[in-house]
């Protein structure tokens, strides 16, 4: 549909997130935050995070949970920061492998599944762990993977990867994995 | 004692500034009182079900409370007794003070139902003297998950803790189930198609219907106070943001696009004009409220950590969980001047919040040592009584309207 022309600019994609999270990096305290949420539609300045807005999920989840699940364990998860979804540009190379792999095998989809720690309520989690799962989608697709390929899929709170209520538990659960599936 | 309680009131109105007519404080000198139940005689069947069932109901309320008879504010008197293949119950309150009967009914019920009834007189009784609805009638949804389970489901009791029933075998992950303003069905986010969809579910007649099953993420589902609509966390067009389905057209419709945020937990407004939610915005979740028409989202929380689950209640005021000195507590806000206070104790997590029909008491759930039980709170922060505790985790209530 509408996606040809979207997917035009994918290659502008890379170096937005590279001014972007420098941009977030930036910002500190909460009078930032005022300042630049809800303001992003463009008043008085560019407006580069509607480029983002572009990518619209697929119509529908185009029958993955009907395929089979491929052995996806030399995929690393990708982990984030305290309720952060900037991927780190050090988690960079482990979207890449899988990016190289769906390039390789044509047949291939993938699911992303997010994850948070247990703070914060368990909604909201939900929330964040698919803005986690979404965030590392745009990276593929920056690295020229179809986005009907790829389905986000956040369980937020409910499935951590290491149980206790410790930072070493928390940074391992924040993250999200790779679920090859053909 | 009324005394002390009326100057404590006008304190609480010169410290918070809850000067705004639409909020409802308790009524000095109906509340706060005590009932002395010596007077009410039971048989020891079905009329001893009833007593202890009446007993309890109407001390649940934490403006109310047993005392001997020398002291109690009221007498109830009557009986409670099995008589030809029925129960036959006459219970009458007395206004010890004025010497003056405030409330008296008699009732004839099968034995089944004595249950039902103790908790159908106990709010006539708390609705006579308070003149607020009572909400001993009023069944509370909340996520369980049994000792030894992996799987979570909806299950529904009473606030006495009886008529506990299953209401869904997801036997998954399910979040976040919330009445429908008719009390006939309830809308909550199951897992149990593998992805997270937003379902309603229907108690008479039982069943349940897909609300919305996009690709990625459809969460916090939330009925409109008329019931024609339906709030909406949806991720389908590249971000979780805030939709709003109309029921009757089936069409669905954007209301915040943000580029960088997470959303989560919309709330109706009483008059079902706004929305409240929570939007967080790398590291710190904030409450907005918005029209239902959309336009520039109002943040209305300033300051501290955390600020989540938002429950926009029937006396205008929006409780929340806000994080608090390394916990997470319960706080109410009044959207129309940002006047916030806690009303949870620092024993515990106290999260996700639901005000009750009366306006005054909240369920929470209440979490220490990874275990997870549900609390009954109100709004002076008096009270936290246990309602469901132990044999699993309970947690996400949502009390009836």
């Amino acid at each position: 549909m509408k996606s040809t022309a979207r997917l035009s600019i994918r290659f502008l994609l890379l170096s937005l997130l590279l001014v972007t999270g420098a941009c977030r990096r930036n910002k500190g305290g909460e009078g930032a935050i005022a300042d630049d949420m809800y303001n992003e539609n463009g008043v008085g300045g560019v407006n580069q995070f509607d480029e983002f807005d572009q990518f619209d999920l697929p119509d529908s989840r185009m029958g993955i949970e009907n395929m089979t699940a491929v052995d996806s364990s030399a995929y690393a998860p990708v982990y984030f920061a305290f309720d952060s979804y900037s991927v780190a540009s050090g988690e960079n190379s482990k979207i890449r492998m899988v990016a190289t792999n769906l390039q390789s095998n044509g047949g291939q989809a993938v699911i992303l599944q997010g994850h948070t720690d247990e703070r914060g309520s368990r909604e909201y989690n939900i929330a964040l762990g698919e803005r986690r799962a979404l965030a590392v989608r745009e990276l593929l697709i920056s690295m020229g993977i179809s986005s009907d390929r790829i389905q986000t899929l956040s369980y937020g709170e409910e499935l951590p990867s290491v149980s206790g209520s410790d930072e070493t538990a928390f940074s391992l659960n924040r993250r999200v994995e790779f679920q090859l599936m053909q | 004692m009324k005394r002390i309680y009326l100057l404590f009131l006008i304190s609480l109105f010169v410290q918070t500034g809850f000067t705004q007519s639409r909020i409802q404080i308790a009524k000095p000198g109906s509340a706060d009182s005590s009932f002395d139940f010596s007077g009410f005689s039971a048989d020891s069947g079905a009329g001893s079900r009833f007593f202890s069932g009446m007993r309890k109901n109407l001390t649940l309320p934490s403006q109310f409370k047993e005392a001997p008879p020398s002291s109690a504010d009221f007498r109830v008197l009557g009986s409670a007794r099995t008589s030809g293949g029925q129960v036959e119950v006459t219970v009458q309150v007395v206004d010890r003070g004025q010497d003056q009967r405030r409330f008296g009914k008699r009732y004839a019920v099968a034995d089944d139902q004595v249950e039902g009834l103790a908790r159908l007189i106990s709010d006539e009784i708390t609705e006579a003297l308070t003149e607020r609805p009572g909400f001993a009638s009023k069944r509370i949804l909340f996520v369980g998950q049994r000792a030894g389970s992996r799987g979570k489901d909806v299950y529904a009791m009473f606030p006495d803790g009886g008529g506990m029933v299953q209401l869904t075998r997801d036997d998954s992950v399910v979040l976040a189930p919330k009445w429908a303003p008719d009390g006939n069905s309830f809308v909550y986010t199951s897992f149990h198609r593998g992805f997270p969809d937003v379902y309603q579910q229907t108690l008479q007649p039982a069943g349940r219907r897909v609300v919305s099953s996009s690709s990625g993420m459809n969460s916090g589902g939330a009925v409109s106070p008329d019931g024609s609509k339906i709030a909406l966390i949806l991720s389908r067009e590249g971000r979780p943001e805030l939709y709003v389905k109309d029921l009757a057209s089936g069409r669905t419709t954007r209301l915040t696009r943000t580029a960088s945020s997470a959303k989560s937990s919309p709330s109706w407004s009483p008059d079902g004009k706004q929305l409240v939610f929570v939007s967080g915005h790398q590291g710190i979740p904030n409450l907005y409220v918005i029209g239902v028409n959309g336009g520039e989202p109002r943040r209305i929380t300033r300051g501290g950590g955390e600020n989540l689950s938002p429950h926009w209640g029937p006396n205008g005021l929006i409780a929340f969980t806000r994080r608090r000195e390394g916990r997470y507590a319960i706080a109410i806000l009044n959207p129309n001047n940002g006047d916030t206070r806690f009303v949870s104790p620092g024993d515990a997590d106290y999260e996700d919040p639901s005000w009750a029909a009366d306006g005054f008491h909240l369920v929470a759930s209440r979490t220490i040592r990874g275990q997870s039980a549900l609390y009954l709170l109100d709004m002076e922060g008096k009270a936290a009584k246990s309602l469901l505790q132990g044999q699993g985790n309970w947690y996400m209530p949502s009390f009836r309207p």
